[in-house]
C-alpha cells in the first residue's frame, strides 16, 4: 500500500522531533555549536539541525547516527509498559495505546536520513581521513542508503514495530 | 537531518573578534558557548515532560504485568516440556495478578487435566466457555482435554455420576450391577476405572489388569490406567512391567506426583533405592503431600536406612491416616507392615 511520505511523517511527528533532538544532543555532547534546529515542519526535510562542520570525523559520524541510538532507546522505553497490556493480556487502557503510538513513531524515525549520510560521506572524503574511520564510515553510509531505500517497503515502520513491540516480548522470552 | 554551516571569517553571530583556535567557524567565546548550548525550546521540554509523565504513570502497573508475562511464558514452556504441575502453578500465578486473562485460564484447563485436578479444570472451563481465543492451537487442545474428560461433566441418564449417586459406596456394589452398567455403557472409561480400583482393592489383580487394558483400548493415553497397571504389576512381582507403565505415565506428564511416586515404589522393588528416594522426594514436593506421597517417602526412607526421617514422617502420616478413607488407610497400613517386616515388599 502506498501512502505519501509526508502523511506518514505528519502522523509520526513525535519521532521527527526526537530525531532532531538526538542530533542536537550529540552536538552538545561533543561541544559542537548548533546554529538552527527545526524540530518539525510540513516540508522536506521535515526537520533538521544546522551545526558547525565537525573536524573530528568520529564525532561527526556519532552526531549523524545519534538518532539511531536515541530514537531506538526512547522508542523501546516509552512502549515498554504498554506492550504487555495490549498484546499479552488484553487489558489495555487508552494510555497504553498512546504510549505504543509514541513508541512506534519514535523508533521508526531512528534511521538516519540520506542528508545525514551525505554529511558523513562528504566528511570522510576529505583528505587526511584515517583508514579506520573510512572503514567504519562507508558501511554506515551504505546502510543508511539501504534503510532509506527500504522505507519504500515499510522497513522504517517494521523497525519501529520491532523495537517497540518485539523487544519487550523478546526480553520476556529470555527472562522466562 | 543535519546540515553544516560555513560562515565568514569574523564571529558569524555578533561581529566581535573571533576566538583564537582552529575552529571551522569563527565565533567569539560568548557566541560559541551560546551555540554549543543552543537552547531547547519550552514546547520541546514540555513535550518530553508529558511523555515522561505518561511513561511513569504507566510504569505503575509494569512490575505486576512483567512478572505475570514471565509466569505465562514459563508456564507455556513447562507445558511444552510436559511439566504440568509447574505449568499449572505458573498459570495460577498469572491469574492472581491478571484475573481476566483468558489465555492463562485456557492453559490452566489443559494443565489441570493432566494433573487430574478436575475441580480446577471445571472451574476454569465455566469461566472461558464463552470467551474468544486468539490462539487456535490452544482452543484445539482445550477441546481435546474436554472431550477426554467429558464423562466427568456430562450428565446423561446412564452416565457414571448418576450411577455413583445411586451407589454412594462403590465397594458394596455387586459384580452383577457393575456388569449390567458396563453392558449398557461399554465405553464409559470412568466406570471402568472405578471398577478397576475396586478389583485392585479386593486383590483381584488379573481382572483389574484386563479392566485397565480395556480402558487403554478406549483411551491410549489414560493416566489412571497406566498408574493402576503399574500398581498391579508390582503386586504381581513384575517390576519390569511396572516400570514400563510408570514410564508410559510419566511420558504424558513428567511431573505427575502419583507417577513419580509409583515409579519410586517400582525402583524400590528393583533395589534402586537412591534413585527411588530422589523420585519420592520430588513427588512429595510437587504434590499435595497426601497419604500416598507420605507412605511412598516413608518406604524410600526405610530402604535407604534413614530411620529418623522415616519415623518423623510416620508420625505425620498416622495423623493423616486417622482422617483418611478406607482405601488410603489400607495403603498406610500396608506401608507400616513393610516397615515392620510383616509384609514382604521386594524379593
Amino acid at each position: 500500500m502506498f501512502i505519501p511520505g509526508f502523511v506518514i511523517t505528519l502522523l509520526t511527528f513525535p519521532g521527527v522531533i526526537v530525531h532532531e533532538f538526538a542530533h542536537q544532543l550529540f552536538c552538545r555532547l561533543y561541544k559542537v555549536p548548533v546554529f538552527e534546529v527545526v524540530y518539525f515542519r510540513l516540508g522536506n526535510p521535515a526537520g533538521y539541525v544546522m551545526h558547525e562542520a565537525v573536524k573530528n570525523k568520529a564525532q561527526g559520524i556519532m552526531i549523524s547516527i545519534g538518532p539511531f541510538i536515541v530514537n531506538t532507546v526512547i522508542g523501546a522505553l516509552v512502549s515498554l509498559p504498554a506492550v504487555l497490556p495490549i498484546f499479552r493480556f488484553h487489558t489495555a487502557t487508552p494510555l497504553d495505546y498512546v504510549l505504543i503510538y509514541l513508541g512506534v513513531s519514535i523508533a521508526m524515525h531512528a534511521f538516519p536520513s540520506r542528508g545525514d549520510a551525505n554529511v558523513i560521506w562528504n566528511s570522510v572524503k576529505e583528505p587526511g581521513t584515517s583508514p579506520l574511520v573510512k572503514f567504519i564510515a562507508y558501511p554506515i553510509v551504505g546502510l543508511i542508503y539501504l534503510g532509506s531505500l527500504g522505507s519504500f517497503f515499510w522497513l522504517d515502520v517494521m523497525y519501529g514495530v520491532g523495537v517497540a513491540v518485539g523487544l519487550p516480548n523478546l526480553l520476556i522470552y529470555l527472562l522466562a | 537531518m543535519e546540515e553544516t554551516f560555513f560562515p565568514g571569517r569574523n564571529c558569524a553571530s555578533c561581529g566581535q573578534p573571533a576566538m583564537p583556535g582552529d575552529h571551522p567557524t569563527p565565533l567569539c567565546a560568548d557566541c560559541r558557548d551560546h551555540f554549543v548550548r543552543f537552547p531547547i525550546p519550552h514546547w520541546v521540554r514540555a513535550f518530553a515532560g508529558a511523555v515522561v509523565i505518561l511513561v511513569l504513570f504507566s510504569l505503575y502497573t509494569f512490575p505486576k504485568n512483567i512478572s505475570a508475562a514471565i509466569a505465562l511464558e514459563k508456564g507455556k514452556k513447562a507445558e511444552k516440556e510436559k511439566k504440568y504441575v509447574t505449568a499449572q502453578r505458573e498459570m495460577e500465578d498469572v491469574l492472581e495478578k491478571i484475573p481476566r486473562n483468558v489465555e492463562a485460564r485456557g492453559h490452566l484447563i489443559i494443565d489441570a487435566f493432566y494433573n487430574s485436578d478436575y475441580e480446577a479444570m471445571g472451574e476454569q472451563y465455566e469461566y472461558v466457555r464463552y470467551s474468544s481465543f486468539d490462539d487456535h492451537d490452544l482452543v484445539g487442545q482445550i477441546d481435546y482435554v474436554m472431550s477426554k474428560s467429558s464423562p466427568l461433566f456430562v450428565d446423561s441418564t446412564d452416565s457414571f455420576p448418576k450411577f455413583r449417586k445411586a451407589h454412594p459406596d462403590l465397594q458394596l456394589v455387586p459384580d452383577t450391577t457393575w456388569k449390567n452398567y458396563m453392558g449398557k455403557n461399554p465405553h464409559d472409561i470412568l466406570a471402568l476405572s472405578a471398577y478397576g480400583n475396586i478389583l485392585y482393592d479386593s486383590g483381584r489383580f488379573e481382572l483389574c489388569d484386563s479392566c485397565m487394558r480395556q480402558v487403554l483400548l478406549l483411551d491410549r493415553e489414560n493416566e489412571a490406567a497406566f498408574g493402576m497397571l503399574s500398581a498391579v504389576k508390582r503386586k504381581q512381582h513384575k517390576p519390569d512391567s511396572a516400570l514400563y507403565y510408570n514410564d508410559r505415565l510419566l511420558a504424558i506428564n513428567k511431573e505427575l506426583p502419583y507417577g513419580l511416586e509409583s515409579r519410586a515404589r517400582t525402583l524400590l522393588m528393583l533395589r534402586r533405592d537412591k534413585e527411588a528416594l530422589a523420585l519420592a522426594k520430588e513427588g512429595f514436593e510437587l504434590g499435595n503431600k497426601d497419604l500416598y506421597s507420605q507412605t511412598t517417602l516413608i518406604l524410600a526412607y526405610h530402604f535407604n536406612g534413614l530411620a529418623t526421617d522415616r519415623d518423623d514422617l510416620i508420625k505425620e502420616a498416622t495423623v493423616a491416616a486417622a482422617n483418611a478413607d478406607s482405601s488410603d488407610r489400607k495403603a498406610f497400613h500396608y506401608a507400616m507392615d513393610v516397615v515392620n517386616n510383616k509384609e514382604k515388599f521386594r524379593d
